[in-house]
């Protein structure tokens, strides 16, 4: 459906904003370009829908070169730009009927196909409403159905959920899948969410600074990390000697260093979790914090990238950015005060990763004492605590919130305290949903195509990308070759 | 071709539809032209007694240069009505659908064009109450003609703006301090024979001082070589600013 060979886009002033991509989308797949603001995702998109030009390489949509073909290859798709994109002055059935026009059908047939969209999108009975008067969730579901005026077997989303409160991006997520299952069509979506991607999308598409890092299914990329993940925080940054040692043991499948942080991946972290604790001590170690959860697309995004998913984004380049702990942040030096002065410190540091895990924000769990006393921080501190009652757009509130849809969360977070031993319960039920969710998957029909591991493309494009297939990383070795990279 | 033409056509009337929804801003737009014709009007009534004056009447050698204004004022607005469909994203789903951008351009003008259309009718209503007159004869007819050139070539040049600065607050600056030199340096208020030299060249290469004297010459009904002159210049004038705002709208891609 969409073939990609060497893409280059260069502005003016030589800024390559895409930098030597290939990819190739198969008919019926969803796509999903993720990466923060700035890496080329609308770029990309823009040169898919003829919007710009590319500066070299091919580009194919449904057959057609967008270079030469360009009418032909708008007739082929529908596009979702970042902003609403239907009329505000106009009723719902005038902006379908132009719409309609626009793509040179009879009014007849555009009148047939309003009928089945607006049905499709539970709009039926809204043709005589002001576009102006729907909420931000209808607005944009009247963008999709308008969009699909004309058949198209293919449909570019440019962050198509960004804005929504989180109930209108479920709703966006579920209309989406059904777009996908039950009419076959091609999503190829670009978004800054995490969980966006892992909601939608069959195959993702990492893009850093105009390159793609890794391309894999959801699973894929997060099995390459093992499926656990250990995040310790220490006082300092450990040694690089230190660092080998976690590197050589055999129990971790990705070792990754985040200044004071480590993040340490493995196979059955729960069993592992005392051994990792006894043996830190051997190595001399006292971690700060510890916390055992199951890697996301954070993770994912770290290993591929080397940054910080919060620090990459520049929508979340405030104190919340500092959340994953580097140096220059107030939240890791308030946690390190803590941890030096107070031996509760740590633990409360944790407490908070955990309720904010189970979406409740920051702002909801109790401060340090020590950090409390202390006026300039407190400003600090209710600041985030507002922020975290109306941040619908801040990512890490999103993640909370998957985080509790997955139903593993819970049960991780409260794992994560080391003296308590994890409820059995909750955890086999997690499991199971896991299975659950697998077991649905089986249905889809492109499950069976993403299966052909050894079929030409899909290994054509891990090979371009630059690696094997990311079950072949297991090792520290590898990532220390892809930082390279 | 056939593409072309349905395409403007319905986009046409889609921004005639958004146009008919808010009537009144047509009607403000009469306002300040308005204005002019009475309360400058008045003002220089005693300009008339000078000896070269052209005109009995001041109000009659206002009239038509207030008619050039209105289409000035007017059509420099269209620019900010594209400003919001790209705001609104409307323009990019325009820009990704399979229509010419010609298309998209030329159905802007004409829609500008006939909102000052209806505008300067109005005004050519008023000012033939207090006394300017009317178009004689042929004028009748051509007096439309070089109103629509004068729109399309300058509403063009306002949406060419727009593409280029993308914000509104410069854009209508950009406006303000573009109409009313045009306007001061053109024969609109004051015969061309008052002016110093300097000023004078300057009139000589504004479209606006075409447009002024088509009208005139619409207005005595006297359609002679001068006429004819400023209406080929008019109409060069609108085809090229045309093609810059197509220009400006295909570099976007």
């Amino acid at each position: 459906m969409i073939q990609i060979d060497h893409l280059i886009k260069e502005f003016e002033g030589g800024v390559r904003a895409v930098d030597d991509i290939s990819l190739h989308v198969q008919a019926g797949e969803v796509f999903g370009f993720l990466g923060p603001n700035g890496a080329g995702k609308t770029t990309t998109i823009k040169i898919l829908t003829t919007l710009l030009r590319p500066t070299s390489g091919t580009v194919t949509v449904a057959g057609h070169d967008v270079k030469k073909d360009p009418l032909a290859v708008r007739m082929s798709f529908g596009y979702i730009g970042q902003q609403s994109g239907v009329d505000p002055a106009l009723t719902v059935s005038e902006n379908m009927l132009l719409q309609g026009r626009l793509y040179h059908l009879p009014k007849k047939k555009i009148e047939e196909r309003m009928k089945i969209l607006l049905g499709l999108f539970d709009m039926s009975g809204r043709e005589g409403q002001w576009v102006g008067s729907l909420s931000g969730g209808l607005k944009r579901r009247l963008d999709i159905a308008t969009a699909l005026i004309h058949e198209p077997g293919l449909l570019f989303l440019d962050e198509p959920t960004i804005g929504l409160d989180p109930k209108s991006r479920a709703d966006m997520w579920a209309y989406l899948r059904r777009l996908n299952q039950d009419e076959g069509m091609t999503l190829f979506l670009t978004t800054h969410y995490l969980d966006e991607v892992d909601q939608l999308a069959h195959r993702v598409g990492i893009l850093d600074s105009g390159r793609i890092r890794v391309i894999g299914t959801p699973d894929e990329l997060k099995d390459s990390l093992g499926e656990d993940a250990i995040h310790l925080t220490f006082d300092e940054a450990v040694g690089t000697e230190t660092l080998a040692a976690f590197r050589k043991k055999e129990w971790f499948k990705e070792v990754i260093q985040e200044s004071e942080a480590l993040r340490l991946y493995l196979e059955n972290g729960r069993t592992y979790l005392p051994k990792v604790m006894q043996w830190l001590e051997t190595l001399g170690l006292s971690a700060k914090s510890v916390l055992l959860t199951r890697p996301t697309f954070d993770d994912v995004y770290l290993k591929y990238t080397g940054k910080n998913w919060m620090l990459a984004d520049e929508s979340a380049e405030d104190e919340w950015g500092s959340w994953g702990g580097s140096k220059n942040n107030k939240w890791a030096k308030k946690w390190q005060k803590g941890g030096d002065t107070d031996a509760e410190g740590g633990d409360e540091a944790w407490k908070k990763w955990g309720g904010q895990a189970r979406g409740n924000g920051l702002g909801a769990s109790k401060a340090p004492e020590k950090l409390a006393s202390n006026p300039s921080e407190d400003g600090v501190e209710a600041g985030s605590a507002d922020d975290s009652g109306n941040g619908q757009d801040q990512p890490w509130k999103k993640w909370g919130e998957q985080a509790a849809q997955g139903g593993w969360s819970e049960g991780k977070a409260a794992e994560t305290q080391p003296e308590a031993h994890p409820p059995k319960e909750k955890a086999e039920s997690s499991e199971s949903e896991d299975k659950d969710e697998a077991g649905d998957a089986q249905d889809q029909p492109w499950k069976k195509w993403e299966g052909q591991a050894n079929s030409d493309w899909s290994s054509k494009d891990k090979s371009t990308e630059g690696g094997d297939p990311p079950s072949r990383w297991p090792s520290g070795e590898s990532s220390d070759k892809d930082r390279k990279e | 071709m056939l593409h072309f033409i349905s395409d403007t056509r319905y986009l046409f009337f889609k921004y005639l539809k958004l146009t008919w929804r808010m009537p009144m801003w047509t009607f403000f737009g009469l306002i300040q032209p308005l204005l002019w014709l009475l309360i400058f009007g008045q003002l220089f009534k005693g300009f008339s007694e000078l000896p070269q004056f052209p005109t009995g009447d001041y109000v009659q050698f206002l009239a038509p240069g207030v008619i050039v204004m209105t289409v000035l004022f007017g059509a420099s607005w269209s620019g900010v009505s594209l400003l919001r469909d790209l705001r609104h994203g409307v323009m990019e789903k325009l820009l990704v659908a399979p229509i010419v951008r010609s298309s998209i351009v030329l159905s802007r003008l004409l829609h500008n064009a006939f909102t000052v259309l209806v505008q300067v009718f109005l005004l050519i209503l008023v000012s033939a109450v207090i006394g300017a007159g009317m178009p004689a004869g042929q004028g009748f007819f051509w007096v439309w003609v070089v109103v629509l050139l004068l729109a399309i070539g300058f509403s063009a040049i306002s949406n060419a703006l727009a593409m280029f600065l993308k914000q509104e607050e410069p854009l209508v600056v950009m406006g303000n301090m573009l109409t009313l030199p045009l306007l001061f340096f053109s024969s609109a208020l004051v015969p061309e024979d008052f002016m110093p030299d300097w000023m004078r060249l300057i009139s000589r290469i504004n479209p606006v001082t075409y447009g002024v004297e088509a009208v005139r010459a619409c207005y005595q009904g006297v359609f002679l070589q001068p006429f004819w002159m400023s209406l080929g210049i008019l109409s060069v004038f609108a085809l090229l600013a045309f093609m810059a705002a197509i220009m400006t709208f295909q570099k976007a891609e």
